[in-house]
């Protein structure tokens, strides 16, 4: 067996912090000692380094699977039928109250089982862009407007939490590009359509906007005589309008980015190509 | 507090949130799709873990607080799912604590990790070693959660998270070498 000659008991010592100091689990201290020695010991730091390209391309190589349609399908279908089973163990007496109930409630609303957004993405059958805009578009409507996210006001810590450690590092990349008078309230991870998605929501005293990103799940922007493309930013920048909401997508190898708000087309148009870099930049070493 | 009211229809005294269910849960099947298939390493038995989570899930959604994690709470329930399977099918062996310590303690050689080597010889690496150091390093390596979540997940003291993820890496490390050997790759800090 092949037995590592370690420098001194500090190597020895600081390799056997490298595993949790790779999963941000050190105390502050520890983790400065660590990052202290990282600096003055090569080997170390060529250990470190060893395990994260490790991490980096199991992550890779595992997230390259995904769950096939069919048990979606399925489990989609198990859940309506568990519905239903439960429906048909109410005792007798309170059917014949819910049959009095639902005739009420059938003849005073008509409300549908989903409601709907309270902004409508009208997409003519066939176009694709419109189609891969309007997903960004939806979370923006569900998350931000009809659910009044953008009313909240999440402390730095929060959002860390809840955009997890792969993309809490989106906020302070955003937070530098933003104009002056738009500050992120909302980092988040919601899910609209079964689709899940990273959220920011930057906002000022009127305005509202979104940075919505999801990962790729088949779409891909046409390259072929779509209008209203515009290159910027070292790539293609795809727009929309609905509702007097202005719309602007961009995708990576494995996500599709969007920028949603109530701005003018020229402004929402512009904060789109200011993230553009560094989003994709961040994503990028994401997928690689 | 949840980020998003919940979208509860009430019927008949009854709370019904499929529509909640539906968003905050069924984002995560890829993620527990492709943990179950490489725990179990049967795609088709995976298919019917990951089901047989998202039912329970759905069965006890009532007692989900929102706000809090629900991947993590999905992945509490598969891996619930999976425990269960295994006992019932395959009557497992896990490994005592002790002997993890041991292995932890006694193994000082520190393996290089080979590069230039594809993502199917990772995964093929990662197959190979023990099971319960396996799903230790694709809940914190892969799918990124604390050792506390992982813990509550597998149902084990944080401790044996930190010394199975230890452990698992090393042996993931191991193996990379060997096939870096098989394949001539000599790497650095590998002694002749």
């Amino acid at each position: 067996m092949n037995v590592i000659n370690f420098e001194d008991g500090h190597c020895k010592r600081i390799r056997s912090y490298l595993d949790s100091y790779l999963n941000n689990e050190l105390l502050v201290e520890t983790n400065h000692e660590v990052l202290t020695h990282l600096e003055m010991c090569e080997a170390c730091s060529r250990s470190l380094q060893d395990r994260a390209r490790l991490k980096v391309q199991l992550k890779r190589a595992v997230m390259q699977e995904y769950a096939p349609a069919a048990l979606r399908e399925r489990i989609g279908s198990n859940l309506r039928q568990s519905r239903g089973f439960s429906f048909n163990t109410f005792s007798l007496s309170l059917a014949a109250a819910a049959v009095l109930v639902i005739a009420m409630v059938t003849f005073f609303t008509s409300s549908p089982a989903r409601k709907p957004l309270s902004l409508q993405a009208q997409v003519a059958p066939g176009d694709v862009t419109g189609q891969i805009l309007k997903i960004g578009f939806d979370d923006h409507v569900f998350c931000s407007i009809d659910h009044q996210l953008a009313d909240k006001q999440f402390t730095p810590e929060q959002m860390s939490e809840k955009l997890g450690p792969e993309y809490a590092g989106l906020v302070e990349l955003v937070k530098g590009k933003m104009p002056r008078d738009l500050t992120v309230v909302v980092a988040h991870r919601c899910g609209y359509q079964g689709r899940e998605f990273v959220h920011l929501i930057m906002r000022n005293q009127s305005d509202i906007v979104s940075l919505v990103i999801t990962r790729k799940n088949g779409e891909a922007f046409p390259t072929d005589g779509v209008a209203a493309i515009v290159q910027a930013a070292g790539g293609l920048i795809y727009q929309a309008a609905w509702a007097n909401q202005q719309v602007a997508g961009l995708e990576t190898r494995d996500h599709l980015v969007f920028v949603v708000s109530n701005e003018t087309n020229d402004t929402n148009l512009q904060i789109a190509s200011s993230l553009a870099p560094s989003v994709r930049d961040f994503l990028a070493r994401l997928e690689s | 507090m949840s980020d998003i009211p919940r979208q509860e229809h009430v019927i008949f005294g009854r709370t019904a949130p499929t529509e909640e269910f539906e968003s905050v849960a069924l984002p995560h099947l890829n993620d527990l799709y492709r943990t179950a298939a490489r725990v179990i390493g049967n795609r088709t038995e995976a298919e019917d873990l990951v089901q047989e989570a998202y039912l329970q899930a759905w069965k006890s959604f009532h007692r989900f607080e929102p706000g809090t994690n629900c991947r993590a709470w999905l992945f509490k329930i598969l891996f619930h799912v999976i425990q269960h399977h295994r006992r019932k099918w395959y009557n497992s062996k896990l490994i005592q604590e002790s002997d993890e310590l041991l292995l932890q303690d006694t193994v000082a050689y520190e393996p290089p990790v080979p590069q230039h080597l594809s993502d199917q010889d990772v995964l093929a690496a990662l197959d190979r070693i023990s099971v319960q150091y396996r799903e230790v390093v694709l809940l914190a390596d892969v799918q990124e959660f604390s050792y506390k979540e992982v813990a509550a997940a597998l149902g084990v003291p944080v401790g044996t998270v930190m010394s199975r993820l230890s452990r698992g890496r090393k042996l993931l490390r191991a193996e990379l070498s060997e096939v870096a050997e098989g394949y001539g790759i000599r790497e650095k800090g590998k002694s002749a």
